[in-house]
Formats: C-alpha cells, structure tokens, sequence
C-alpha cells in the first residue's frame, strides 16, 4: 500500500507541468484575489489536495494506466483504500507548502497575509473529506474521461459554493456536527469505491 | 554435431532429424555414450517447436538408437554394436545379393566371383 | 499451467462463447485469429482486466480471481500498447513497479537493458514503439515469472526486431518450468517457435493442437478449376477460385489424392493460410 502511495508522489512531481503548478499557485492567488479574503488559505489547500489525490486519475484517461495497474500484483482494495489514506497525507502536504509559503512571502513583508492557525484545519479538513468523498467513487468507477469532467464539476461547485462564502463560518459548521458527517461519508464512500472498483471491467 | 534441417522438404522435420542422427550413430560419428543436445537445446538452435524435437528423439530411442535419462538427457545407446553390426551385415548381404545376381547375368562362375573377392581382400 | 474452461463474456456486439484451452508448462503457445476474433479479450479475462460471465479460469492450478495476486506475481505481461506513465523516464517507471513484486531481479533487469540499449534516464514519451515494447519485456522478464503472456507484442516492429524477440522467447523457454502465451496475427513469426497453436475466430476456438499436428491435418491443394464440382467443394475448408485453376485448404488432403489422383499437388499450408481460408469461407 506504501508502494502506491510512493507512487502517486512519484507521479504528481515528476511531471514539470504540476511542479510549475504547485510553485506558482500560491502567489497567482495572492495576486488575483488578493490578501484581504479570509477563504485564501482554505483555497489553496483545497486546491493541492484535490490535484494530488486525483493526478492519478488523469492519467488513466490520457494512457489507461490502469491497466497496468491491474496486471501488477496488487489487489483492488489496496488501491482504493491507499487513494482513501493518502487524502490526509495529500492534505498535510497541501497545508505545509500553503503554510511555508505563505510564512515566507509574510516574512519578506511582501504581504500581511493572515497565515495560519490551526483552525483552518478544523474549518477545512472535514469539507475536503466530504468533497472528495463524492468525487472518488465516480473516479474509481466511470470510464476516465467522463469521471474527470465530473470530478472537475465538483471540484469548482465546491469551491464556489462552500469554501468561498463558508471558510469564516467554519467554527460554526463545525459546530453543527459537520465533522462527524464528514468522517461517516468519508467512510460510506470508500465502501461504495471498494465494491464499485472491484466490480469494474477495465476496458 | 552437424544438423541441417530442410523446411521446404516434404519430410516432416521430426523424421529429418532422426534420420540424421540415425546416420551419425551408424558411420560411428556418434558413439555410445555420447551426449546428444538437450531437445530444448535443440530446438533452439534449429528455431523449432520443442514438440518436434522431442518427437525425433521418441523415434530414435523406439529404434533403439538412443537412451533417454530424467534429468540427464539423451545419450547415444549401449546395445548399438549388436544392431549395427546386424545392419550392416544386411548392407552387405544386400550388396552380395546384387554382386550375385549380375554374376549370373554375365555368366559368372562362384570360383571365379571367390578368387575376385580373394584379391580384393588381399588389396587391403 | 493455464487451464481456460468454458469462458463466456458478452458484449453488446460480440460474445466470447465457451472457450476452452490448456497451456502446459514448458511450452509456447500461439494464439492466433483475425482481427476482432476475440484474443485481446480473451488475455483481458485471464488477467481479470474484464469479469468473464461464465466459466473458470485456472493459472498454477490456482483460480485466477481468487489466488489474484499469487498469481499475478509470477506473470510476466507484454501488451500491445504501453500503458506506462509517460512523464516518467525508464528508471521511475521501474522504481514504481518493481516493488509490487516479491521475486524482482534488479540484476536481471539491467542486464536486459542493457542488451536491448535502453537509457535508464529516457522519458517514457520519448521511447519508439520498439523501444516501449522492449522495456515492456524487460520488466516482463525481470521477476523470475513462469507465465509470460504476450498480447500482439510484435506488431508494428519491424522483423529484425521481431526476430530478436523470438530468439529471447526460445532462451526463456529452456526452462521447462515456465510457459509463453503469445498471441498475434502475424502468424510468421509461429511458424517457427510455437509448441501449439490455438486459433480462435468469432469469438470461438476453432482448434488447439501441436502446430506439428495442425500443419500436418491440413493441407493446401491446388488444380484445374475443372475439378471442382458440387461433390468435391464440399472437400475444402476455403476455395480460392482464379482464371488459371483453383487453391483450396483441406482437413486430410491425403484423401484428396485418392479422389483426384495426380491431376493435384498438395502442400503443406502455413499458419497463414489455415487462418485465411478458414476466415474467408
């Protein structure tokens, strides 16, 4: 299962393109929108965790890697369930290079840039787990292409609708249980991509 | 070892080999014990179906050419003297047969085919 | 060492209908058929890329879905297409495969990277369709597997390459443990090293025997189209009719013979031929 998660790292860093991505992100952010929105840091991380968790993905539809993947002894469960954990591997990831970044541009006083406590974990970990709870079961199951549009739909619909308006009233979605859920769905949907995934033809 | 294998004769190349194999034992090229290529070995260096070579060698060793070992392979056969020795004695009778029968036609007598033979055997 | 018995899938257009093969170890087999007739699926079912409907398959004895990973640990698998990640370069893609398997031989791999003058730091995207396949072979090779399964390999090669290929076919087989599964269309490059043949179109196995077996059950026969008549078409398997006579592939050509005595000359038919004239009807 290591293996796997070494894998996608592997995969999410060598390609220039995502490098490119993960260095310039931040500050075009910075730029774009701007220092006084309290939604910036919960965006970024958002952001990275979504790419990394679902490069993968992106792949099976340009060269069916997963057909590969397939033919290696590896069991389907173990996918699934390495996809599942390397969400909060992905999401400390997302959080650090936010946050060093961030700290730094702070540092050089380039920017006043409110960085972080760890409250942003709070208001943004569970919405991530839900978001991505949804996207990865159509991605571990429908034909790549499709799964991407769908995934990408979800992603910008999240990001609007939730993230944006939402990330000030994190404490108080917090407080409604919304946590809770996010783990019971995070839960439901790994079942649901274990069967779905084992019942797939890979063609 | 020298094997040759034609595809575009019509033997079937099982019995090519065989037959070649079966010349080298008898002119003595091959002696008993000699080790023959493995089949694998064989129908690698021919580029052929290891079904076929193992076939050649089922039929040399139902003649009696040749003796198979598990896990050690083909060897040139013991009672070979006995055999060859019996099929060259038929190479022979056959070839008197003929000297016989020309005899005959020529008008020959047996004393004077004896005395031919006589020298010639002297010759050597 | 690979048992297929009665597999079925259906398609919405086509249907793989009862299926039914054995591999022993120790030997090659080829797998032929024309395009469409149902080989790639057929090693798609064996390596649970696709779910068959019916029938059972068996690899070293072991059900193949439920021993999955046992068995897909001691086989070695070339496809058509890479599928590789193509932003990584040879190395990478070999780091993040080669720890999947229990019996990697880093050894063995450099060697054959070596023979076949691969660079360790090529990107992926960069490789020839050659070269792509040659790297497909040697991780195929690289981990001590018994089974190797080959899905058109050489296609699209040209046949000095497709020549080297057969020539590592042959030195793997010499193990008489392991097995090689090929299958392709170009069915010249059997002629030489098959053990068996298996011939599947429309979805159906039409035979599976000793290559020796299968060209020597058929033969071509050509004549004067003045022998063809409604009794001795029913004869041929295929006819192939011109304005200077006929050819014709027949099961038993020997019986042929007594039919039309001299007035034929009989051949021994290639894979190719067999395939064709069982195809064209």
């Amino acid at each position: 299962m290591l293996n796997l998660i070494k894998k996608d790292f592997l995969l999410a860093f060598s390609s220039k393109s995502t490098l490119i991505f993960i260095i310039l992100y931040v500050p075009f952010i910075l730029f774009t929108i701007g220092t006084d929105n309290k939604f910036i840091g919960s965006l970024m991380i958002y952001t990275f965790v979504y790419m990394l968790t679902t490069i993968s993905f992106g792949y099976d539809a340009q060269v069916k890697t997963h057909i590969l993947l397939q033919s290696l002894p590896i069991r389907k469960r173990d996918i699934v369930i390495s996809k599942y954990l390397s969400i909060f591997i992905n999401y400390t990831i997302g959080f650090v290079i936010t946050g060093s970044y961030l700290w730094i541009i702070k540092l050089l006083g380039f920017i006043d840039v409110d960085t972080f406590n760890l409250s942003l974990v709070e208001s943004t970990l569970p919405i991530i787990l839900l978001s991505l709870s949804i996207s990865l079961p159509s991605l571990f199951r429908l034909p790549p292409k499709i799964a991407n549009i769908i995934n990408m739909f979800i992603y910008i619909g999240i990001m609007n609708f939730v993230i944006i308006p939402f990330s000030q009233y994190g404490n108080l979605l917090n407080g409604l249980g919304l946590p809770i859920i996010a783990v019971i769905v995070y839960f439901l949907s790994m079942g649901i991509s274990l069967w779905l995934y084992e019942t797939r033809d890979f063609v | 070892m020298r094997i040759i294998v034609s595809n575009s004769s019509s033997e079937p190349i099982y019995e090519q080999i065989a037959s070649q194999i079966k010349g080298m034992i008898i002119k003595g090229e091959l002696e008993e014990g000699d080790a023959l290529p493995s089949i694998r070995g064989l129908a690698k260096d021919l580029q052929i179906s290891v079904i076929t070579t193992k076939r050649a060698y089922e039929e040399l060793e139902k003649e009696g050419f040749i003796e198979t070992m598990q896990g050690k392979g083909s060897f040139v056969a013991m009672q070979n003297k006995e055999l060859m020795k019996e099929k060259k004695l038929k190479v022979i009778e056959e070839k008197l047969t003929e000297v016989v029968a020309e005899s005959r036609l020529l008008g020959l007598e047996y004393k004077e085919v004896k005395e031919m033979l006589k020298i010639l055997f002297e010759e050597e | 060492m690979l048992e297929i018995k009665n597999v079925s899938k259906n398609f919405e257009k086509f249907k793989l209908n009862d299926i039914s093969f054995n591999l022993e170890s120790g030997y090659i087999m080829g797998f032929i058929g024309p395009n469409g007739a149902g080989k790639s699926t057929t090693i798609k079912l064996i390596m649970n890329l696709l779910k068959k409907d019916s029938g059972e398959i068996k690899i070293f004895g072991k059900d193949h879905i439920d021993f999955e990973r046992e068995v897909k640990n001691r086989i070695g698998f070339v496809y058509d297409e890479s599928y590789f990640y193509e932003d990584l370069t040879i190395n990478q893609m070999k780091n993040i495969i080669a720890p999947f398997y229990k019996n990697w031989d880093e050894k063995m791999f450099s060697k054959y990277i070596k023979d076949f003058n691969l660079d360790y730091t090529q990107k992926i995207k960069k490789l020839s369709k050659g070269m792509k396949m040659k790297f497909s072979l040697a991780t195929a090779l690289s981990h001590n597997a018994d089974l190797i399964i080959m899905d058109e390999p050489t296609s699209g090669l040209d046949p000095i390459f497709r020549r080297e290929i057969l020539d590592i076919l042959y030195s793997v087989i010499q193990d008489e443990n392991k097995s090689i599964f090929f299958s392709t269309h170009i069915t010249t490059d059997l002629e030489k090293v098959a053990d068996y043949i298996t011939f599947i179109n429309n979805g159906e196995i039409v035979f599976s025997k000793s290559k020796d077996e299968v060209l020597e059950s058929y033969g071509v026969v050509k004549g004067g189209k003045d022998l063809l008549d409604g009794d001795t078409r029913k004869e041929f398997i295929g006819i192939r009719e011109t304005n200077v006579g006929f050819e014709g592939l027949a099961e038993n050509p020997q019986r042929l013979k007594k039919i039309f005595g001299s007035e034929i000359l009989i051949e021994r038919p290639t894979l190719e031929d067999i395939m064709i004239y069982s195809v064209r009807r």
